[in-house]
């Protein structure tokens, strides 16, 4: 067999177009570049490929609407100039060492002053690595309650929106007013080092709502398909409810599927994992009793604003992802940072974003804090709405507003 | 007693998934002399395959995963005779290509659909309940589908004239060849039966445990780990060491960690080898 | 000696145009950031010269007959060790970097006797696996290692800025391949050549292969260790990712792609991969494309490396030459 080039790319493009022929809808994604007067350059950091993809490829295009949705709406002004944002997207690949290239290459080469974006942990720290120093303004999209990627030693780094803590304590509150013979709480964690501190904090909450934790945390590494054995072990301990505090929606379908087949019908719920897409994980059958702070785009009940962005979403993607408001959220902070400090300096943003005290947000009124929980003054405590799984259908419940103190 | 039988079932169920990729994965590198790394996107493929059909057109269940068979040993068909033919023997270079098809496949389900969240839909739905026990029917259909297939596998490879003519060129191709056995149409055969193994698993796992793009990825592993415990060329190794590496993985999660799972089962391992190199049942290398 | 055939000799041959070639691409690479002052740029240099490196130091196990499919997970020794040393004990990076890489190789030494034992694609594999138990252990250590999360806030080597780890890095370079290039071409290495092509002839000679392929492994995890430590301290945040399973195959690419049959086969695979798709990040998630694209082209065209390339090249040149001579001769 000759080892012809033509040969071989008609072989290669014979292999690509069966696997891509049928599913041949796909998303190119566009940042497009607004051309404008004057701009500022916001940096994003996402997964666009390797593990977390799934996620953060949406939080960018929600960024993307917020630059288009923003711009449109007069950009940023400062001292009575407009500046539009431009947005530049780097690929972290999922890692710290992608994190870490892809943040030297905005810090440095784009010399962007502020950064958001990144979900986990490790990915955070590793762009914390370059934004830290650079004093650079760093606006996460998440905080999955480990120390070491949000403290007084990040003083430049902001939580976009409510996150762990918050979503899991409006979560428990929930649980009291909605299945109020749940007594007994059972945690299951990711081992991604947020056990030390999230164990105690989150206890700390239950207790405050009248739940007993019981049983040892029970930790699942990160490339756990099988959810059955580690289930096994939460229910062991007889618990009424079991909190999923963290992880993506495949793995939680996969601990509500794994726990109905095991004969558990009490509640489950999760802070911020959408139950659509815990459902199409889970299967029909096991989506039942769980609950979840989640968008469900198309309620009545929802913000102006998210009735805006959803028709935007729906007609530039063809999907609606909770994921979506994530990347909006972030680009909206930092401009509402930059216009409270009416300055484009980082430092002077930092210091208003810490003085502010409501922020008109996408999900309603939000308010800065964690002074106590975290050592530093700087989440976004926004409104979270409560959303609700029975027999696979999702429905909006309410929507709450927890401040960590 | 619950947790016993679920443990048991749960073994026997991830031992069978196992078993059916780590045997395609054999067949290539004892046949084709070919350590196939993209098996595992191989076997990511073939999941998503039967839940476009299934769901996205409403085909039914089992004959999308008989239809996802057959692309997917179609496509390794087109891999052997276009892109590891040319590199046949050729170790080195058949591992490069094997990595840049993982990196295309993998890339292109993730730009087209990974950002969905999916599962194919429950081959059996309901829950078997005896007692005190309560098993999905899923896992249980899962179970009954790999151990048949592996039966008809041993078969093949024992009695049918194309099982003992791949049996022959793992053992010495040169000798194969002089018996007038051709290599190269029984490779594309091998590819055939590799992959669409792989398929199957991929089906089956892609209902009891969802899909990622990066499937593919833990699978793989769980693969070459079969094939040297159990030892290259045999496919009852294979077997054995399916049933030892699916069962601890079942079970011991429910005493400790994941993590210190993983450690225990690459440590049984290392253990072995270290007693015997070629595996339980591999050949001794002369 | 004509000419041409003096152009065929070995490197110690030191003929005029290598000597120029190798001391002008030195010379360029000194000036640079000089010249381009971009820390990214520097950056991705700094990342390129730590894994070359790795590479080569993948190399000269290879070349023992033992192909390791596990060296990320060597390198994560070396990084972990180092970094750990450094957070928890205080030592300075300049003492726990040569330690991780004693460290490493250490562990080769344990498990190079037992494994030594294993032919060809036994070996890769057990090593394949071996990388990946590393991170289980890894994880399990989490204490100390940080597990899934990573380890963070490492001491650094130098006080921030690119410039010092730029040169570090450099001058690590020239010395390990110089260090890597005298092992090879020494009685040791030659012996371990030997071995690897033939491992009958060499016990009929009375040589002890164990020996030489465990030797060739300790040095080859010594300098991928050393690669490792350096990384952790210029990183400053460590992730087990970072050295799983695709990471030790995207050594072997380079190693593979740039050419296994010539020592600079490493250097020249592992700056292609690694320069070459950070140039196309503007396609942003169609990056793995030109990854592989590179690496298909590479086997079908130039089968031997990208390395082989330019030895035809020469050749090509010197048949040119050749044929000039002759025609004024005759």
């Amino acid at each position: 067999m000759k080892k012809n080039l033509v040969t071989v790319l008609l072989g290669v493009c014979a292999v690509l177009s069966l696997v891509a022929l049928p599913f041949l809808a796909g998303r190119v994604l566009a940042a497009p570049a607004e051309p404008a007067p004057k701009t500022v350059d916001i940096g994003m950091l996402a997964a666009l490929t390797g593990w977390g993809s799934a996620a953060e490829v949406p939080i960018s295009q929600g960024a993307v609407v917020a630059q288009e949705y923003l711009n449109q709406k007069g950009g940023i002004k400062i001292k009575g100039v407009q500046y539009n944002i431009r947005l530049h997207i780097e690929d972290t690949k999922g890692t710290a060492d992608g994190a870490v290239a892809a943040a030297t290459k905005l810090v440095y080469s784009d010399k962007v002053k502020f950064v958001v974006g990144t979900v986990v942990p490790n990915v955070m720290e590793g762009a914390q690595t370059v934004t830290e120093p650079a004093k650079v303004l760093f606006v996460t999209a998440y905080n999955s309650g480990v120390p070491s990627q949000y403290s007084p030693k990040t003083p430049y780094t902001f939580v976009g929106q409510a996150a762990t803590i918050e979503g899991t304590a409006i979560c428990m509150k929930y649980l009291r007013e909605a299945y109020p013979k749940a007594k007994k709480l059972a945690f299951i964690f990711p081992d991604d080092g947020s056990i030390p501190y999230l164990g105690p904090v989150l206890k700390r909450r239950a207790g405050e709502v009248g739940l007993t934790v019981v049983g040892d945390p029970v930790k699942w590494p990160d490339t756990t398909i099988d959810f059955t054995a580690i289930v096994a072990r939460v229910l062991a301990s007889q618990p009424d409810a079991i909190a999923m505090v963290n992880g993506w929606p495949q793995a939680l379908g996969s601990m509500l599927k794994a726990a109905r087949e095991q004969g558990f019908t009490g509640p489950m719920f999760a802070p911020h994992n959408a139950a659509p897409e815990v459902a199409q994980s889970a299967g029909l059958a096991a989506s039942n009793d769980y609950f979840t702070t989640s968008i469900t785009p198309n309620d009545p009940a929802m913000t102006p604003m998210i009735k805006q962005l959803a028709p935007r979403l729906q007609a530039k993607y063809g999907n609606i992802s909770y994921y979506h408001f994530w990347g909006f959220q972030v680009v909206d902070v930092c401009r509402q940072g930059m216009e409270a400090a009416q300055s484009l300096d980082p430092t002077a943003v930092k210091a208003a974003l810490e003085k502010i005290e409501t922020l008109p947000t996408l999900y309603g009124t939000a308010r800065m804090g964690g002074l106590e929980t975290y050592g530093i003054k700087h989440t976004v405590c926004n409104p979270l709405p409560i959303q609700d799984l029975q027999k696979g259908i999702s429905k909006h419940v309410k929507w709450v507003t927890f401040v960590s103190p | 007693m619950q947790i016993v039988v679920t443990g048991a079932v749960n073994a026997l169920v991830l031992s069978s998934m196992y078993i059916l990729v780590a045997l395609g994965f054999a067949l290539l590198l004892s046949i084709a002399g070919i350590l196939n790394f993209a098996h595992g996107a191989i076997y990511m493929v073939g999941g998503y395959i039967c839940y476009q059909f299934a769901v996205g057109f409403g085909l039914n269940l089992w004959l999308s995963l008989l239809v996802s068979v057959l692309i997917v040993g179609l496509l390794g068909l087109l891999l052997e005779k276009f892109c590891f033919r040319a590199f046949f023997g050729d170790m080195v270079n058949s591992i490069i290509m094997s990595v840049a098809l993982i990196i295309i496949l993998e890339t292109t389900v993730n730009v087209t659909v990974g950002v969905y969240i999916r599962s194919i839909p429950q081959f059996a739905s309901g829950i078997i309940r005896s007692g005190a026990i309560s098993i999905s029917a899923e896992r249980i259909v899962t179970l009954i589908i790999g151990g048949i297939l592996l039966l008809l596998f041993t078969l093949f490879i024992k009695k049918a004239k194309i099982g003992l003519e791949m049996l022959a060129i793992s053992q010495d191709p040169v000798g194969a060849v002089l018996q007038g056995i051709n290599i190269h149409s029984i490779c594309a055969l091998a590819f055939f039966m590799g992959c669409g193994l792989a398929a199957v698993a991929g089906c089956l796992m892609g209902a009891v445990f969802g899909l990622s793009p990066f499937m593919g990825d833990f699978i793989l592993v769980k693969a070459i780990q079969l094939v040297i415990l159990g030892g290259i060329g045999s496919t009852f190794g294979i077997l054995v060491a399916g049933l030892i590496i699916g069962s601890i993985d079942a079970t011991l999660p429910l005493f400790v960690t994941g993590a210190v799972t993983d450690v225990v089962g690459f440590g049984v391992i290392v253990v072995l080898l270290l007693l015997r190199p070629q595996g339980l049942f591999g050949r001794r290398e002369p | 000696m004509n000419k041409a055939n003096r152009k065929f000799s070995m490197w110690k041959g030191k003929t005029p145009t290598k000597a120029v070639i190798y001391v002008g691409l030195i010379i360029i690479l000194f000036v640079l950031p000089l010249v381009t002052r971009s820390p990214y740029y520097l950056h991705i240099l700094i990342l390129t010269f730590i894994y070359i490196i790795a590479t080569s130091s993948l190399r000269t196990i290879a070349i023992s007959g033992q192909l390791s499919l596990g060296h990320a997970g060597f390198m994560s020794i070396g990084a972990y060790v180092s970094a750990v040393l450094a957070k928890e004990l205080g030592w300075t990076p300049w003492l726990t970097i040569p330690l991780g890489g004693l460290a490493t190789a250490a562990v080769a030494v344990l498990i190079g006797y037992p494994f030594s034992r294993l032919r060809l694609i036994y070996f890769s594999m057990v090593s394949l696996f071996f990388g990946v138990a590393i991170l289980a252990v890894n994880a399990t250590l989490s204490d100390y290692t940080g597990g899934a999360v990573g380890l963070i806030a490492i001491p650094p080597l130098f006080a921030s800025s690119k410039l010092p780890y730029y040169y570090f890095c450099f001058v690590l370079l020239l010395l390990s391949l110089l260090a890597l290039r005298r092992f090879e071409v020494c009685r040791i290495g030659m012996t371990v050549k030997t071995v690897a092509q033939s491992h009958w002839v060499a016990s009929s000679v009375g040589i002890d292969e164990s020996n030489y392929r465990v030797l060739a492994l300790a040095v080859g995890c010594f300098f991928v260790g050393i690669a490792g430590a350096v990384y952790a301290h210029y990183n400053l945040v460590l992730s087990p990712n970072g050295f799983n399973l695709l990471a030790s195959i995207n050594l072997v690419i380079y190693m593979f792609v740039g050419g296994m049959g010539s020592f600079f086969g490493p250097l020249i695979g592992t700056a292609t991969l690694i320069i070459i798709p950070e140039l196309f990040r503007g396609i942003k998630e169609f990056v793995p494309y030109i990854y592989s694209g590179i690496m298909l082209i590479v086997i079908f065209l130039m089968p031997q490396g990208i390395a082989s390339l330019l030895g035809q090249v020469k050749f090509w040149v010197a048949n040119v030459r050749e044929r000039k001579t002759v025609r004024h001769a005759s």
